[in-house]
Order: C-alpha cells, then structure tokens, then sequence
C-alpha cells in the first residue's frame, strides 16, 4: 500500500469562480443591450460589433504570438473588451472604426501594460476616447435614428445619412414625457449599446445576482449624477424633468453599470468604491456642462481609472484587531 | 438571531460524516505518539525502548514550559522512540489486552471541595489540549480575568463533524465537563456556540432544560472559518482579538467540545486525553465515518479500518480541506490536534493565470488584510512591504486563495513572506523594520 503521497498547499480545495466564468457573465449581462441594439439599429449594428470583438480577440491573439507570451485570449476578457467599445459607437462609424479601436484597446492600452490586471486604464474607454479625439466628427454629432440606421447598408465601408440630434444635444430644451419612456426602452438616436436602459439594467441585475458587481459604484454614480443635475439644473424646464432627461440621456447607465465598474481599473473596497461612484457621477455632470463634448461619461471614467489606487491606499480598511502591533484595549 | 463575521466563505459543507455514529477502532497494532503535540513546545519521553507500558500512563512531559504531558493510549510494549525529521515519537506496539495504569486518581470529593488551581493541575495532567493552547493554560494562565467561556460547537471546515458527533452521542460528558469548567473560571455559566443550520445539535441543547442555569446557546451563521477562536468571538460578541494575543487576555476563553468531555472525564476517572475523535472523509476512503481513535494510531490503519483507500487516492490531509495539511505518508499519526484524516484525490489544478483586481479576496478576508497586495509582493520578494501590510495578522485560513478566479495561490505566497520575515518573530520589531524598507 505504500505509495508516495502528493503534497499540495493549503487550502486543498478551489473555488470555481474564474475569471472566464466572470467575462462569461460580463458578457451574458452586456447580451439584453446587444440584442436591443442589433434590433433597432439593424444588421450593421452586429457587424460593427462583431468586427470590434475580432479585431480586439484577434490583435490579443496576435500580441501573445509574436511576443511568445502565454495565450491569454481564454479568458474571454477581449470579448468583453470588443463588446463594451462597440457599444459606445454610432451606428455609422465607418467599419475600420472597430477594427482600430478594438485593435488599439487590446494591444496598446492593455498588452502593453502586461494584460488582464495590469492595466491602469480601461482599455475599450481609452479606445474610445481615442476615437473620439482622432475623430471627433465621425464619434458625436453622427448619430441617427433607430428607423434611419435600419435602413443603412451593414457592409458597406462608409455610409451617410441623414444625422438626428439625440435628445442629450438638445436636453436643455426640455422633455415630454413620451420622450423619457421612449428613451428608457431605447428608441432613440444614440450609440449602439448605449441606448435602451431597460436592457442595460437587466444586465446590472444579472451581474449583481451573480456577485460579479457590488452595487456601490453604481448606486454612487446614478446618485451622485442625479443628485447634482437636479440641483443645478440648465434650461427652462422643471429640475426633476432635466435630471431625468439628463440621466436616461446618453451613456450614463452604461458607464456607471459596465465601464465604471471594470475590476482592474476600479477601486476594491467598498467605501473606495463608494467614492469612486460618486466622483465618476459629479465629474460626468462636470463635463457636460462645461465639456466640449456631449457626453461626458467616458471621459469622467477615464479620468478616474487614474485614481482607482490612490483611492485604494486612503480607504484601506483596519487590519481585524487593529493588527499583530495592536494595543491592549 | 445568527451572527456572523465580516469575510469568509460560504463553502459546500461535505458534512454526510456527521449523520452517522462514531465509530470507535480501538485494535491498532500499533500506535506513534509524538512527543509534539503543542505548536514548538517538545516533550521529553519518559520511557525506552522494551519497556511496558498501560493506557493512561504518562510517557513524555516538559515541566516548565507551556504544555501538558502525553499519554500512551495503548497497552503494550515500547518498540522504538526515535526521531522522525525533527520530532521524536514513541512507537508502541499494541498488546491487545488493554491493561489501564493504576496511576489513575478519580476524583472522590465534590466539585466544590476542589480548588481551581486543583482543577487546573489535574487538567494538566491529563494532557489536554486539542490544537492551540492546553486546556490547563487556558484555565490557569489568567485566573480571574475570563468573564465568558464558549463552547466551540461550530465546525466550519468542509467534512469535519466529529465534535458534533459528540456532543449528540455523549451529551451528559460535555455539559458536565462545561459545568466543571465554569466552576474553574469562576463565571457563572458557559456559552455553547454553534451553527444555526444544525437543527439536531440545537433541539438537543433546547431539550437539556435541566440545565438551562448553566448554559446558554448562541448560534453562528454557517461559514468559514467561523470555527477560528478568535473569528468566532467576533461573530458572537463583535470583539475583535488581535493576532498574537490570547482571548483570554480579552476575556474569552473558548474549549471544544472534545476538551470540556476530557475535563470531565479526568476528574470523574481520571483517565486523561488517550483518544481523540477525528473525522475520515474524502473522495478517496471507501467508507467514511467519524471515528474515535487511540491518539497515535496511523493513516494506514485506520484507512484499513475504513475500508481502505480508493484506486484515485493521492493526497492525505490531516485537518481540514482549507488549511489542514498534506502528510508526507500513510505511516503519520494522529496526534490530539489531529481533527481529520482525508483522503484525496488529485487536486484538480487550478492555473495561476494572475491577478484581476477583481477584489474578491478582500472580501473574503476575515482578518481585513489586502491578500492581492500581500501575494504580489510576496511574489516580487518584497517581504517588507508585506511586514507593513501586517502579514503577520494573516491566520493562514485560505478564504483568499479559496476564492481567487485568477488562480493565485495567495495564501502559500503569504507563508512564503512569513517565512522569510521569521515566521517565529511575531513583534512588533519585524513589523518597524518593514515600514523602513
Ligand atoms: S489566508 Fe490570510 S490573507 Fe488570506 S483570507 Fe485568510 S487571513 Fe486573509
Ligand atoms: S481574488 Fe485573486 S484576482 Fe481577485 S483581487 Fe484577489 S488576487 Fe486578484
């Protein structure tokens, strides 16, 4: 019976959380949106979202290869990556849009930095802001309606059309009411994923039931959003009407649910979190109202992914006890 | 109401152990007892090669220091003592007649009539001590300061059922032990802790109303490692004891079932700590079953007494799933820390693919340390950062790298930097030493 036994450390047992099964859920929860949008924007609204997920998969794919690093594409974290930057895009970018962006957030914001984990920025928001800047024509003020872009060829490189003011451009002006429920469901002119709220929410939820997300930094964020537009509102028209317009408006739901919550860029306690929601929010109103782009979301997001670890350090809780150097009570 | 700690994990309990009776195998051939049953405190053997020796009789003590004596727990003859890798044991080859010592003295007063520094000593004596700190030191080292004893009924680690197992078979030894222990420290009544999921355990404290005046029953919600002394003074009563200090400077003192039944049954017979009660689980044993053992009795016997091994048998912890230990071979002992015997299976690996900052282990962190920054510092050999970010509070219980998606192995990258710092050196001078680095 005498057989050599094999040592292994505890604890001997694992989890089955990883962080595949974690990107899995990120994209099941981003699925509601897509589907909504491919729905409403048309078949180009899938293509462009299956070339920003192939080019950010494959020019990872690509990195590891040439830079004889370990495959990493298995992690599903570049899907995720595709999937978020596509969602932030009108749907008549024209198609090497995704291809560059995808391309840009795998390889120059994330490998670069060492990958998944590593990186300071998000990389699908520095995409974005990258495309935004390079080509700020083609990022805002591009956007049509769900019926126009219906009608817009999937293939074809470059479309035009005829583009549509969203109702954030003109949010000063006021809202009526079928305004807000039509932009609660996403019937909108706006980014492909960005649009139907409902959908993003369902999303939230899902990946709160499954832990993936804690509520803070989106609950700090929503909060922290509508509490500053409702005290300070623009425009003629009541202040809960503008907070709400402004809210439901634009890539706020989504960048508090899916890019302000990106656990790399983020930070990990809770009252870190806390936060880091509630600045993402007042930085968010901040650009906006004094930007010189519409939406103020993504950069507010970036802007704090740099202070995700300092935020860390002040909010590092005290060791249980108060640690081996503790005092007698 | 359930309480609970901040961080843990939920983990599947395995507990099908638990529903059945203790067995007890009694018959070993022969039995290894080591003469280090106290973290770092060596006895010195008191017997020899051919000598006899009966159940009961004292054959390793260490007067002076922090410890209690040990017991053989068979009759028989003295094969060898001899050290194996640092630890010397005493090997006795059972006689199958079970002769007990005549050294015994039961007590013949009334509880009353003892003194606690009585108690203590026969305490002592008796060699108890279940992991941690002896019984005898829990009870004497700080005399009048305890205001509160628990009676750690919570077993949190996956399989472990055994204390359980007594508590329901032997009812009358714990609470009389708890009674007499209660006396000892002077309060007024014991605190019996255990996990609101046990319905059995908690009908069966809920029907001893005769006894209502001297126990009262609190309940932990059930996770891991609520088990932990110190983690479970938090849960219950909010106070957090700091790493490297004793609960009982605190005024907690916390025994496990085992222990309160030994008391009694070395004041009531005299017989001290021989048998210890273990749980034998894991995929790999034919038949798992709680077991009571004679202390020293081998991982291949007592597989054999449960039906031997499976063909997918690889691993053997002693302890529990989380933060037991691998034992080398089938020829270790079960000494009186000794809670479990599993037998594994190959541990499915899981790849360390790097950290995501996902934060999970922070959260499941009991003791509020940052595991993520412990592990990437402990990887890049800077231990003291790791000293600054208070290592040493680290209990080991594995909840970081349990919970870890990314595969890191936290919790053996933490027992790298505490190594390296002096794992022994828990002061406050490794701690400055850090901050300067
Ligand atoms: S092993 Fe240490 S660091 Fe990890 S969870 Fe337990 S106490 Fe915290
Ligand atoms: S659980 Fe693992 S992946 Fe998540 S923060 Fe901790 S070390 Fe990193």
């Amino acid at each position: 019976m005498e057989k050599t036994l094999k040592q292994s450390f505890s604890p001997h047992v694992r989890g089955n959380v990883t962080a595949r099964s974690i990107m899995l859920d990120v994209i099941i929860a981003l699925s509601p949106a897509l589907i909504w949008g491919v729905y409403a924007f048309g078949a180009r609204a899938a293509v462009i979202t299956l070339l920003s997920v192939g080019a950010s998969v494959g020019s990872e794919a690509l990195f590891c290869l040439i830079t004889k690093r370990k495959q990493t594409v298995g992690d599903l974290s570049a899907v995720v990556t595709g999937l978020i930057l596509a969602f932030g895009l009108p749907v008549t970018v024209p198609l090497w849009a995704p291809v560059l962006g995808g391309a840009f957030a795998a390889v120059v914001v994330k490998m670069l930095f060492g990958g998944i984990g590593k990186n300071f920025l998000n990389p699908a928001l520095a995409a974005r802001v990258f495309l935004t800047v390079s080509f700020p024509a083609m990022m805002s003020g591009s956007f049509v309606t769900p019926r126009a872009a219906r009608a817009l060829s999937p293939f074809a490189l470059k479309v035009s059309a005829a583009f549509t003011p969203t109702v954030l451009d003109n949010v000063e002006e006021g809202v009526d009411s079928n305004t807000l429920v039509d932009l609660f469901y996403g019937n909108t002119a706006g980014c492909i994923g960005e649009v139907s709220k409902i959908c993003l929410i369902i999303g939230l939820v899902y990946l709160l039931l499954r832990r993936v997300v804690s509520w803070h930094i989106p609950a700090a964020y929503i909060a922290a959003f509508f509490l500053l537009t409702y005290l300070f509102p623009r425009g003629e028209d009541e202040a809960i009407n503008f907070a709400l317009a402004s809210l439901l408006s634009g890539g706020v739901f989504f960048a508090a649910f899916f890019m302000a919550t990106d656990y790399t860029t983020s930070p990990i306690s809770s009252l870190g979190k806390l936060i880091y929601g509630a600045l993402c929010g007042a930085l968010t109103v901040f650009f906006r109202y004094f930007g010189g782009y519409a939406e103020g979301a993504v950069f507010a997001v970036l802007i704090m992914n740099l202070f995700a670890g300092h935020i860390d350090r002040l909010t590092m809780p005290k060791v249980f006890g108060g640690g081996v150097n503790a005092k007698k009570q | 109401m359930a309480q609970t700690i901040s961080g843990g994990i939920r983990i599947d309990g395995r507990k099908s152990t638990g529903t059945k009776n203790a067995v007890a195998f009694t018959e070993p051939r022969l039995v290894a007892i080591s003469m280090k049953q106290h973290s770092g405190i060596p006895l010195i053997p008191s017997v020899a090669e051919g000598d006899h020796v009966d159940i009961g009789q004292c054959i390793g003590d260490n007067r002076g220091a922090p410890c209690c004596p040990v017991h053989a727990s068979v009759s028989g003859t003295v094969k060898a003592v001899e050290n194996r890798g640092g630890e010397v044991f005493a090997v006795i080859e059972n006689d199958m007649l079970y002769t007990v010592t005549p050294e015994l003295e039961p007590v013949d007063v009334p509880l009353t009539e003892l003194s606690a520094e009585d108690i203590a000593d026969r305490v002592r004596k008796a060699g108890i001590i279940s992991g941690g700190v002896p019984a005898c030191e829990k009870l004497s080292a700080t005399a009048g300061s305890v205001k509160r004893l628990i009676i750690n009924c919570v077993e949190s680690e996956p399989y472990l059922a055994s204390a359980r197992r007594l508590l329901l078979e032997q009812p009358e030894s714990v609470i009389k032990g708890a009674k007499v222990l209660v006396y000892a420290l002077g309060i007024r009544r014991a605190v019996f802790a255990a996990e609101d999921g046990d319905k059995e355990l908690l009908e069966l404290l809920d029907s001893r109303t005769a006894d209502k005046q001297l126990f009262s029953v609190k309940t932990v919600k059930a996770k891991y490692p609520q088990s932990g002394e110190r983690e479970l003074i938090n849960a219950l009563y909010g106070k957090e004891v700091p790493a490297g200090k004793r609960p009982e400077e605190y005024g907690f003192t916390v025994f496990t079932p085992e222990e309160a039944a030994a008391v009694y049954r070395a004041l009531a017979t005299g017989m001290p700590f021989v048998h210890k009660r273990i749980t034998v689980a894991g995929d790999a044993i034919k038949s798992p079953c709680c077991l009571v053992v004679p202390i020293g009795a081998t991982a291949e016997e007592i597989a054999e007494f449960c039906g031997g091994v499976k063909k997918r048998f690889s691993r053997l912890v002693l302890g529990g799933l989380m933060a037991g230990k691998t034992a080398e071979s089938l020829q270790c002992s079960v000494g009186k820390g000794t809670d479990a015997l599993l037998f594994l299976s190959a541990e499915k690996e899981k790849k360390n693919s790097g950290c995501i900052r996902c934060g999970r282990c922070v959260r499941a962190c009991p003791m509020r340390l940052m595991p993520h920054l412990l592990a990437a510092y402990a990887e890049k050999g800077k231990y003291g950062k790791c000293a600054s970010l208070d290592v040493f509070s680290c209990t080991e219980c594995g909840c970081c790298a349990y919970v870890c998606p990314g595969g890191v192995p936290i919790t053996e990258d933490i027992r790298r930097a505490k190594a390296a710092l002096g794992g022994a050196d828990v002061t406050g001078e490794v701690l400055n030493d850090g901050k300067d680095a």
